[in-house]
C-alpha cells in the first residue's frame, strides 16, 4: 500500500465535521390570526420552535407543556405582515434535539396553564429534527405544508377564514367542568347533613 | 444540475479626432447566465457592478482617505442610500492591491468634498486598520444586493409566491453561526420583497466573494443571469477557521497550485494526514455539500485528495470551478489575503 492509498483510507473513515443548522419556522403572509373571541392577534403573541423534553402533547396533558417545553427560537407575530417567521439555529443535536425528534411550533400569549392564556400548538410528521452535521441547507417547517395540522387551537389550510386560531387554555369548559363538580359536592354535602 | 454561459467583452475603440487620436478600451464586461434545476444550486457571482469613481488616494486617516485632484466632490458620484466598497485596483503597484473596505456613504455624501468616509467596523474589510494607501488607485463600486441581482416586482427572476414554502429563496451563509440562513422571494399583490424571517433584506447586501445558493422550490427550472464587469485586479479573500462559503473574486477557474492551497503559499494553508484534521474544499454533489477535497501533507509532499476518489492528487486540477460557491474549511483563520497576488492577470 502506497501513501496516497493509506492517506485516502483514512479520510473515508474519517467523522464528518460539524457546523449548524437553521430552522425556519413560518406561516404565509397576509394571513388572518385570531384569538379564541375573534380578536385578531396582536405583539403580545409569540411563536417558538422547540419539542418537549419527555412528553408527546394531547390534549390531556396541557398543564405539563410548559414545564417540559425546550425552546430552540421565538418570534414575536408581526402584524404588519400578519405572519410569523422565524428562524433558529440547531449548533448540535445533543439532548433533547437528538436527530428525529418531533419539533412543534408553539403559539401563545402566555405558556403559563392559566386563565387568559391564548394556544395554538402546530405539528407535522414530518418536522423530526435534522442533523446538525456538516452543511446542511435550512430545515422548513411552514403552516401551510401538506401534512401540518393543529394539536391545539385550529388551522384552516382550505382557504377559510380564519387561518390560524388560538384556542383558550385551559378551556372554558373546563372551568365549567370544575364549577358543575362544585356544584355537585356541595349539594352532596348538604343532603348527608 | 448547473449550467451556466458566460460570456466577455472588452471593447477598444481607437476614434480619430481633428488632430488628435483617442483610445477608448472599456473594463471586460460580462453576462452570467445559470440555469437552477428545482432544489438546490449554488451559483458563483463573480463579476462586479460598474464601478461609480476611480482616483488616487492622496492621504489617508484612520478612518478616511482624500482622493488627489481638484474640485473633486464625491456627493456627485455617490449615493447615501446605497452601499458601496472601495476596492484597491493595480492600476498603480499596491502591496494591497485586492483589499477592500466598506464606504460610509452616508458620511461621505454628507461631507461633499474630496475625503471619503470609510465603515472600518465592518466584518467584511480585508484589512481591519486602514493601512498608508496614499498613491494607491481604487475603484468605488456599489454592491450587490437581492434586488439589483436578482430583481423584484417585473423585474424577478425568481418566483414569488405569499408562502415562504412554495416562494423560491436565496441561501447565504452565516459565519458566526456557521449555518446557511434562507432569504425568501415573498410576493403577494403590491408586496414583492426578499424577506430573512420577516426581516426584509431586499436591499442588503451580497458581498464580493461571498457564496450563493438558490432554492428553486418550483417545478421547473430558474434562469438566473446578469451583467457585470470583469475584476482586473487581485482578489483578496479572508478565511475564518471553520467553515467559509465563498466564490472566486473573478470568473476563473483555476487549481489548488494556483489558488495558492499548499503550506507555502499565501494563505498557509493547513495539510495533515486526515481529512478532518486537513483543509478542505466542499463542493456540491447534487444533492449535498459532499465533494470533499483535502489537503494531506507528510511533510514532504503535499497532495489534494478527493475523499472518493482515493490517491488521486488534484492539486494541479481545476477543481476550483468559478461558476459555483463552495465551503472552504479551514483548520485555522486564513491571513487576511486569501491569493492575492497569483492570479493570471486579464
Amino acid at each position: 500500500m502506497n501513501f496516497r492509498s493509506l492517506i485516502a483510507m483514512i479520510a473515508v473513515l474519517a467523522l464528518p465535521l460539524t457546523a449548524a443548522v437553521t430552522i425556519n419556522y413560518n406561516a404565509p403572509i397576509f394571513q388572518s390570526f385570531q384569538d379564541s373571541t375573534g380578536t385578531v392577534l396582536d405583539t403580545s403573541y409569540t411563536f417558538a420552535v422547540g419539542t418537549f423534553a419527555t412528553l408527546t402533547p394531547t390534549d390531556q396533558n396541557l398543564s405539563d407543556w410548559a414545564t417540559d417545553w425546550q425552546e430552540l427560537g421565538s418570534v414575536t407575530f408581526d402584524t404588519v405582515l400578519n405572519t410569523f417567521s422565524g428562524a433558529a439555529t440547531l449548533n448540535d443535536n445533543s439532548s433533547p434535539f437528538t436527530v428525529d425528534t418531533p419539533l412543534y411550533i408553539w403559539g401563545y400569549n402566555s405558556t403559563d396553564y392559566t386563565t387568559g392564556s391564548e394556544w395554538v400548538m402546530l405539528s407535522n410528521t414530518t418536522w423530526e429534527t435534522p442533523s446538525a452535521a456538516g452543511t446542511p441547507p435550512p430545515f422548513s417547517m411552514g403552516a401551510d405544508q401538506v401534512g401540518t395540522v393543529a394539536l391545539v387551537g385550529v388551522l384552516n389550510d382550505t382557504g377559510d377564514v380564519p387561518y390560524i386560531q388560538t384556542a383558550a387554555v385551559p378551556e372554558p369548559s373546563f372551568y365549567a367542568l370544575l364549577i358543575s363538580l362544585a356544584v355537585l359536592g356541595m349539594a352532596i354535602l348538604r343532603r348527608r347533613r | 444540475m448547473l449550467r451556466t454561459i458566460l460570456s466577455f467583452i472588452s471593447i477598444s475603440l481607437a476614434i480619430p479626432l481633428t488632430a488628435q487620436t483617442f483610445e477608448v478600451v472599456s473594463d471586460p464586461q460580462g453576462l452570467q447566465v445559470f440555469e437552477c434545476e428545482p432544489g438546490y444550486t449554488p451559483i458563483g457571482i463573480t463579476l462586479v457592478r460598474p464601478w461609480v469613481f476611480s482616483g488616487t488616494i492622496e492621504s489617508v486617516t484612520a478612518d478616511t482617505v482624500t482622493f488627489a485632484g481638484t474640485n473633486i466632490t464625491l456627493d456627485t458620484y455617490l449615493d447615501a442610500g446605497v452601499a458601496y466598497y472601495m476596492e484597491v485596483t493595480d492600476v498603480v503597484d499596491s502591496e494591497y492591491e485586492g483589499d477592500r473596505w466598506e464606504v460610509n456613504a452616508t458620511l461621505t455624501v454628507a461631507d461633499d468634498n474630496a475625503t471619503m468616509t470609510l465603515d472600518m467596523t465592518n466584518a467584511w474589510n480585508t484589512v481591519a486598520t486602514l493601512p498608508d494607501l496614499s498613491g494607491a488607485h481604487v475603484f468605488i463600486r456599489p454592491h450587490w444586493t437581492f434586488a439589483t441581482l436578482f430583481g423584484t416586482g417585473d423585474d424577478a427572476q425568481l418566483t414569488g409566491t405569499a408562502s415562504f414554502t412554495t416562494a423560491d429563496a436565496v441561501l447565504l451563509f452565516d459565519l458566526d453561526n456557521q449555518a446557511f440562513v434562507s432569504a425568501s422571494y415573498i410576493s403577494s399583490g403590491a408586496f414583492n420583497e426578499f424577506l430573512s424571517g420577516s426581516t426584509n433584506v431586499t436591499n442588503d447586501t451580497i458581498y464580493p466573494g461571498q457564496g450563493v445558493v438558490i432554492q428553486n422550490n418550483q417545478a421547473v427550472n430558474a434562469t438566473i443571469s446578469y451583467g457585470g464587469e470583469v475584476r482586473t485586479n487581485d482578489f483578496a479573500q479572508p478565511l475564518i477557521a471553520g467553515y467559509n462559503f465563498i466564490t472566486e473574486g473573478r470568473p476563473i477557474s483555476s487549481t489548488p497550485t494556483e489558488r495558492q492551497m499548499l503550506p507555502a503559499g499565501t494563505g498557509a494553508w493547513f495539510g495533515a494526514l486526515s481529512q478532518p484534521t486537513s483543509d478542505q474544499a466542499i463542493f456540491w454533489n447534487g444533492s449535498s455539500f459532499g465533494d470533499t477535497y483535502w489537503l494531506a501533507d507528510t511533510g514532504t509532499s503535499q497532495f489534494w485528495f478527493n475523499t472518493a476518489t482515493g490517491g488521486t492528487d488534484y492539486v494541479n486540477e481545476e477543481i476550483i470551478d468559478h461558476r459555483v460557491s463552495y465551503f472552504i474549511f479551514r483548520q485555522n483563520a486564513g491571513p487576511l489575503n486569501f491569493a492575492p497576488n497569483e492570479f493570471p492577470e486579464l
